[in-house]
């Protein structure tokens, strides 16, 4: 898995690339975002386009991912979900808790 | 009954730098056995979930203790076994996370997932621990 983090107007967008497994880069994504979150975040996007899969501990990261932004007082949305990743959050009902968006600009678009 | 064309035993200790070089060699495997990208992406995802079990689970801060595969390609299915030698696991303890309840928990979707993307799971004690065995049909790759 790679990450890169950009900031897009107020809102962090973070993009995952490659297969998301739960390897020891996860704990980069941990820092990246517990830092979002210090800094005020609360605006957070996950761009999974370039994302081939993701397994369970992939799925648990995004989970504590949108737990901890919303702890905060924020809201994590998820941008550019490809076919197996629409598959694997139907499969694990998470497309009820995930807003989900085509691009990264509708989502952040979304914030109220 | 069917011989394997091709068999790959491999030994690994239990840390998460494996998961990567699992995954590789059973997608590399599979691709040559002609499954399409949509299987090889649910035969990474199941490997990755058994070994991550093993790791997480079973082989909890030891990871000297070796996680032992075997990868088996026959004319029409992979056969993949991971067998680990932990204190072993009550499947039916695992709560359901798909309910309300349960959603953000941050862990119990592996099984659920190699039940939904492989054609065949099981899982058994073995003389000291757990072993998972499943297969993916090449003729049904895109379940």
């Amino acid at each position: 898995m790679k990450i890169e983090s950009h900031e897009h107007g107020d809102a962090q967008v973070i993009y995952l690339k490659g297969k998301v497994m739960g390897g020891p880069e996860s704990a980069e994504f941990q820092n990246l975002l517990k830092k979002a979150v210090a800094d005020g975040k609360k605006k957070v996007v996950i761009d999974l386009g370039e994302v081939e899969w993701m397994n369970s501990s992939g799925i648990g990261l995004l989970v504590s991912a949108f737990t901890t932004v919303k702890n905060s007082g924020g809201e994590l949305k998820i941008a550019r979900t490809t076919e197996k990743i629409e598959s694997l959050l139907v499969i694990t009902k998470l497309n009820s808790v995930f807003e989900t968006y085509p691009d990264v600009i509708s989502a952040v678009a979304s914030y109220k | 009954m069917s011989y394997p064309l091709k068999t790959e035993h491999l030994s690994i200790p239990s840390t998460p730098d494996q998961l990567e070089v699992i995954d590789n060699v059973v997608e590399a495997m599979a691709a040559d056995m002609g499954f399409d990208k949509d299987a090889l992406a649910d035969l990474g995802i199941c490997v990755t979930e058994a070994v991550m079990n093993a790791i997480e689970h079973a082989h909890r801060d030891q990871p000297d203790l070796f996680i032992d595969l075997t990868i088996e390609c026959y004319a029409d299915r992979m056969k993949i076994t991971v067998r680990d030698h932990g204190p072993g696991f009550d499947e039916d303890a695992v709560p359901d996370p798909t309910t309300p309840q349960n959603v953000l928990n941050l862990g119990g979707r592996g099984l659920m997932l190699m039940r939904a993307m492989m054609d065949e799971v099981e899982v058994r004690p073995h003389d000291d621990g757990t072993e998972i065995s499943m297969v993916k049909k090449l003729v049904n790759s895109k379940k």
